[in-house]
């Protein structure tokens, strides 16, 4: 489960749908982004490394999800906090109670929040990050690395 | 279920010889707490002073961890459990003025100093004590005759009592004949602003003077300094000016720089000693500048670097920003931005989003390179919120004490007045200066200024 998660968060993140998420339109009322292609192609691969981890959960998550990438991922997040018993724990002293209708940006965010709060994973394996330090060591800041940005010159 | 999987994640560290750091943006944008999160990594390799707490008394909290919901879960985001929370010692150093009148007690991490009369001597009162060329003249001419007789350098009661000779003509015949024309317009205003600076307190022998062994003995704490219990601008640019100008002598007149213990003094709203919009506070701020330029062309000498804040690129002089050599910039204006491009090949595209920037989003530059977009991490110790009652909450958590019995005073309008002889001066005042002191104090007492 945790491999499968990781994984579709890394690709999430990566594929800059969040920074992208200013475009989102919504269909049903609901945010939509990225071609349906990218989304199964995503979720395939997703559905690969859950068969190969032998993850039965996920697979049936993944199976079962509808076709909206932080959808996906919420489903998932949702599922297994539901499945393990945290549920409760997850929700509890969050500021967003009504995650499940924020756009998918907000909603993804939330969903790296919760994993990390539970200690599953840390959020520089799934948000290229790097940390930016001064000559002692001291450190001015992180800084995300997403595709659109120039970034350092040095 | 499995464990955490800890991955080793990218670094990069950016090289300055230069220490100098300047932090620009609107307020609100994070400006304080990158300071201040900044200077706490800074603590056991300098000895560092926040030295201008402003009057919200920011710099108040290094000694309390960080408890703010928000700010736990964006550090536990970036730093992701490798940093938590924690407490820096800190020392909290008020210095005194009227308002400490206003208070019965204080919490047991702050203690109160005054500053001695022996710092402000001969030229440096000048920029304080008068606006007019007049009397500049005057001082000068007062402070070459003490120079002539091979008397120490005046101070604020030696200047106040020749003043008074000049009023009631009891100098010799050629100094009465000097300041002649002075007696009826020059010297009273000057009289009335040694009246005013005396009667604020910062001066006064009822509190313990300020030291800078004790601001330095403890390289392992953050000290603080507040000049929240000052009323006025002006009174709050000469303590200021007194105790950066205490620090710089001592680092230039130690010759064996080896010995010196690195200093790092964080000074905010750096702006206001560059604001030139008020001409009479922009002269009273002139020997602030002067040290502030000191610090950051000797610093590196010296064992001295300065971390300063202020909001917009163009609010300090360009040859004043070109001798810092790091640089960290939350949202500021498009076009000051542009700036920035003569340090580092910064593009366009990300100048024009600078002025975007969210809360805590920055552009970092410094040795020629830079990075972009840096967040910001949160203080680890706690951050002061607006509407915040500092004092009460920093005596719920380390208990308080009586100032009254503490330092043996009593805190009634007679403590600063009748100690330093203001009766007795305004008694021999044929000028009624007294009176247009007070008037003068009622006036700035709705100063809104530092």
């Amino acid at each position: 489960m945790k491999h499968v998660l990781i994984e579709i968060i890394r690709r999430y993140y990566s594929a800059d749908l969040v920074t992208k998420s200013t475009q989102v339109i919504t269909v049903d009322n609901k945010p939509f982004i990225r071609t349906s292609y990218e989304r199964s192609a995503v979720l395939w691969q997703c559905r690969n490394q859950a068969q190969e981890f032998e993850d039965d959960l996920a697979k049936e998550i993944i199976d079962g999800v509808r076709a909206r990438a932080a959808d996906d991922v919420y489903g998932m997040v949702e599922g297994w906090l539901k499945a393990t018993g945290k549920w409760e724990e997850a929700t509890k002293d969050d500021i967003r109670t009504d995650i499940e209708n924020q756009p998918c940006d907000v909603k993804m965010n939330w969903c790296v929040r919760v994993l990390a709060k539970f200690d599953i994973l840390d959020m520089r394996e799934v948000i290229p990050t790097e940390e930016v330090s001064d000559e002692d060591g001291s450190i001015i800041g992180m800084r995300q690395l997403k595709n659109d940005e120039g970034g350092s010159s040095g | 279920m499995v464990s955490k999987v800890v991955k080793c994640f990218a670094k990069s560290q950016v090289r300055s010889d230069v220490l100098h750091m300047r932090i620009m943006g609107w307020s609100g944008k994070g400006k304080d707490v990158f300071g201040e999160q900044y200077i706490t990594q800074k603590v056991g390799k300098f000895k560092v002073i926040d030295f201008h707490s402003v009057e919200r008394n920011e710099g108040f909290f290094y000694s309390i961890p960080n408890t703010n919901p928000s700010m736990l879960r964006r550090l536990q985001f970036f730093a992701n459990g490798r940093l938590k929370p924690k407490s820096f010692k800190n020392d909290i150093v008020m210095i005194c003025g009227r308002k400490i009148l206003k208070q019965d007690r204080l919490p047991k991490n702050v203690s109160i100093r005054s500053l001695d009369k022996d710092l402000f001597v001969d030229n440096d009162m000048i920029p304080f004590l008068t606006n007019t060329h007049a009397g500049e003249g005057l001082l000068q001419m007062i402070f070459f005759f003490n120079e002539v007789r091979g008397e120490k350098p005046m101070n604020i009661d030696d200047l106040q009592n020749y003043l008074l000779k000049i009023i009631n003509d009891q100098l010799p015949d050629m100094e009465t004949t000097a300041f002649k024309s002075s007696k009826g317009n020059v010297v009273p205003p000057i009289l009335r602003n040694i009246i005013s600076l005396k009667s604020s307190g910062i001066f006064s022998e009822k509190f313990p003077k300020i030291s800078l062994d004790e601001l330095l003995k403890d390289s392992q704490s953050i000290t603080t300094i507040s000049y929240s219990l000052l009323d006025t601008s002006l009174e709050r640019a000469v303590a200021q000016s007194l105790l950066l100008n205490m620090v710089v002598k001592q680092r230039d007149e130690i010759k064996k720089k080896a010995k010196l213990i690195p200093l790092l003094i964080y000074y905010r709203e750096f702006q206001v000693a560059y604001n030139k919009h008020d001409e009479s506070f922009y002269r009273n701020c002139s020997m602030l500048r002067q040290k502030f330029w000191w610090i950051l062309t000797e610093g590196r000498d010296n064992k001295i670097t300065l971390i300063a804040n202020y909001q917009t690129p163009k609010q300090i002089p360009d040859n004043v920003a070109n001798q810092f050599q790091k640089h960290f910039s939350l949202a500021v204006p498009k076009k000051e931005a542009e700036s920035f491009q003569s340090f580092a090949p910064i593009p366009p595209l990300t100048i024009n989003k600078l002025s975007l920037c969210g809360r805590g989003q920055g552009l970092f530059f410094a040795s020629g390179t830079y990075k972009y977009p840096v967040e910001v991490m949160p203080t680890l110790h706690m951050k002061k919120e607006a509407g915040f009652n500092v004092m009460e909450h920093l005596q719920k958590v380390f208990g308080s004490y009586d100032i009254e019995k503490e330092y043996g005073v009593v805190l009634d309008d007679q403590l600063f007045r009748s100690v330093d002889g203001i009766f007795t001066l305004s008694s021999t005042s044929p000028n009624g200066t007294q009176k247009k002191s007070e008037k003068r104090n009622d006036k700035e007492e709705s100063d809104d200024g530092w």
